[in-house]
């Protein structure tokens, strides 16, 4: 079972404009601006507005898609199980099973860098890759976690802020910073895993 | 001139392809929009070695200005320069006058566009028309010359033709015509009035001398074909002789400066008898052998040998909408990243 924490807003691009359809309108523009595919044409030695169009569309509609699929409560989530005290909490409960760790964070920051890309095909030919960065921040003020034989079981989070910046091929294409609400309580059903191997890692 | 303008473009290796391919010989074609092919990023600015570059130019006409024809003449234009016509309405016959048209006159546009027309009905003959047109609906038929004759003959000339005499009423009721108007030659309509001036026949002087052979003479009196004979009254009968002699120099040279002071009439033969006296107190037609006065208009049509020419790119099609050529085989794949989180407490 696939737990999933609900946020609102859920995925980047919709922290980044209201209609998510303007994401790719926004990367066109961006791309057209700062003649961001011309080496691509020059890769593909095409060129013309047809093909220009094409791609640039091509290319905007993907980068859209790479930012739709960044789901903010997952990206929480994943900041939430790297924190060292919810590891040791976990190897705690397992070697007294039944028992329940409770653990309060404070004010914390989670921060997430993703770094998508496409690869472009002109005539089934591999002619350039055209790389993203997508920058999250979220700033949670509160936290506490249940965790009972290993397993993070419920979430109580506080406020939290989130920020995103959006950027092609090094040049930005949006940033936003918005406020994030999540229920208060999340009751993650049989719990998620924490590697007690892990906990050393943060 | 797009054609040759990048034809000339140096060390450049550029085929030129021309949407449409037959063009009407009779209209004049305007680039609309272009295409480069195997261009670099810089539109070919900057040419590279061994790269053909190829540009496809879409042409098409300018909308001609139809204001004011016909229907059939407006179609006609339209036809020439490639492009489709919409009349509205569609049943006006030929002869309406085009009051719209849209696209307007001078707009660039696409071979085959349609171009509509607003037609009226046609107006009558504007009143601003001011050229004398010749009285319509009777045959125009030529004054024939007149002078030189007397009433009856003239009237009988006349009559011959249609046309109808009028004595001048200051000249004499008798005697031959010594002017006429309109000038002989002059086409006039059937029916028209010729008017004519008299002049007394000259050739009654002699015979009002009586003292010529054969004249009367008085009971008892010598005649005078006693010649030779040493009679008083010879002196008398050669007066006579004289003074019709003076009078026929007189009429001659009367005669010859009349003439003279007429000479630049176009007709010699009235110049000749016509009397500066002699004016024309009624509307006269005009005479077609006169100058017009209608100012002369010359045509001379001056094509621009170097139109300004410009290039423009079209926007980036909509989202949905039909490209206007095939679109390249593209694919993309996408390759997500879930990101490295990092946790940082807050230290308060």
């Amino acid at each position: 079972m696939t737990v999933h924490i609900e946020t609102e807003p859920g995925t980047a691009d919709l922290l980044l404009f209201a209609d998510p359809r303007n994401a790719a309108v926004e990367l066109s523009r961006v791309l057209d601006a700062r003649r961001t595919l011309e080496r691509v044409e020059d890769g593909a030695q095409r060129a013309g507005s047809v093909f220009r169009d094409a791609l640039n569309g091509r290319v905007a509609e993907a980068g859209g898609e790479l930012l739709r699929g960044i789901d903010l409560g997952a990206v929480l989530l994943g900041g939430w199980q790297r924190y060292r005290e919810l590891a040791l909490a976990a190897r705690r409960s397992v070697e007294q099973p039944g028992s329940t760790e409770m653990v309060r964070l404070a004010g914390h920051t989670i921060t997430s860098k993703h770094a998508p890309y496409v690869d472009v095909y002109v005539e089934g030919q591999h002619v350039a890759r055209v790389d993203f960065g997508i920058d999250l921040e979220f700033d949670v003020v509160l936290l506490q976690a249940s965790i009972r034989n290993g397993r993070l079981m419920s979430l109580r989070a506080g406020d939290c802020t989130a920020s995103i910046t959006w950027s092609v091929e090094g040049f930005p294409v949006a940033q936003n910073t918005a406020r994030l609400t999540m229920p208060l309580q999340l009751r993650l059903g049989e719990g998620i895993p924490l590697g007690g191997a892990d906990a050393s890692r943060s | 001139m797009a054609r040759d303008t990048l034809l000339s473009v140096p060390d450049a290796d550029i085929d030129i392809q021309v949407i449409p391919q037959t063009l009407l010989p009779t209209s004049m074609s305007y680039v609309i929009d272009y295409v480069v092919e195997n261009c670099s990023a810089d539109h070919g600015i900057a040419i590279q070695d061994d790269v053909v570059y190829t540009v496809i130019l879409e042409v098409g006409p300018k909308v001609p200005d139809v204001q004011g024809l016909s229907r059939a003449d407006a179609e006609t234009d339209l036809d020439a320069a490639g492009l489709g016509k919409d009349p509205q309405p569609a049943s006006a016959s030929a002869d309406w006058k085009v009051d719209g048209q849209d696209p307007p006159a001078g707009k660039l546009v696409s071979f085959g566009t349609t171009v509509r027309l607003d037609l009226v009905p046609p107006n009558p003959p504007s009143p601003k028309i001011t050229t004398p047109a010749p009285p319509q609906g009777k045959p125009q038929v030529t004054v024939p010359p007149l002078i030189g004759l007397g009433p009856a003959a003239a009237r009988r000339q006349l009559s011959e033709v249609g046309l109808v005499l009028r004595v001048d009423p200051d000249s004499p009721e008798t005697g031959e015509i010594s002017s006429q108007d309109p000038a002989a030659g002059s086409q006039v309509s059937e029916g028209a009035t010729v008017t004519v001036s008299l002049q007394e026949a000259v050739t009654e002087a002699p015979n009002r001398g009586g003292g010529g052979g054969g004249g009367k003479t008085g009971p008892g009196k010598i005649s005078t074909n006693d010649s030779g004979s040493s009679s008083p009254l010879v002196p008398t009968g050669l007066l006579g002789v004289v003074l019709v002699g003076v009078a026929l120099a007189l009429v001659l040279v009367a005669r010859t400066l009349r003439a003279r002071r007429t000479v630049p009439t176009s007709d010699p033969h009235q110049a000749q008898f016509q009397s500066p006296s002699q004016t024309k107190p009624y509307p006269q037609f005009p005479s077609q052998t006169q100058p017009q006065q209608v100012p002369s208009i010359h045509c001379d049509p001056q094509p621009d040998p170097a139109p300004r020419l410009e290039i423009h790119l079209t926007g980036s099609p909509s989202h949905g909408a039909a490209p206007s050529a095939p679109v390249p085989d593209i694919r993309v794949e996408l390759f997500a990243d879930p990101g490295r989180q990092e946790l940082r407490e807050v230290v308060s």
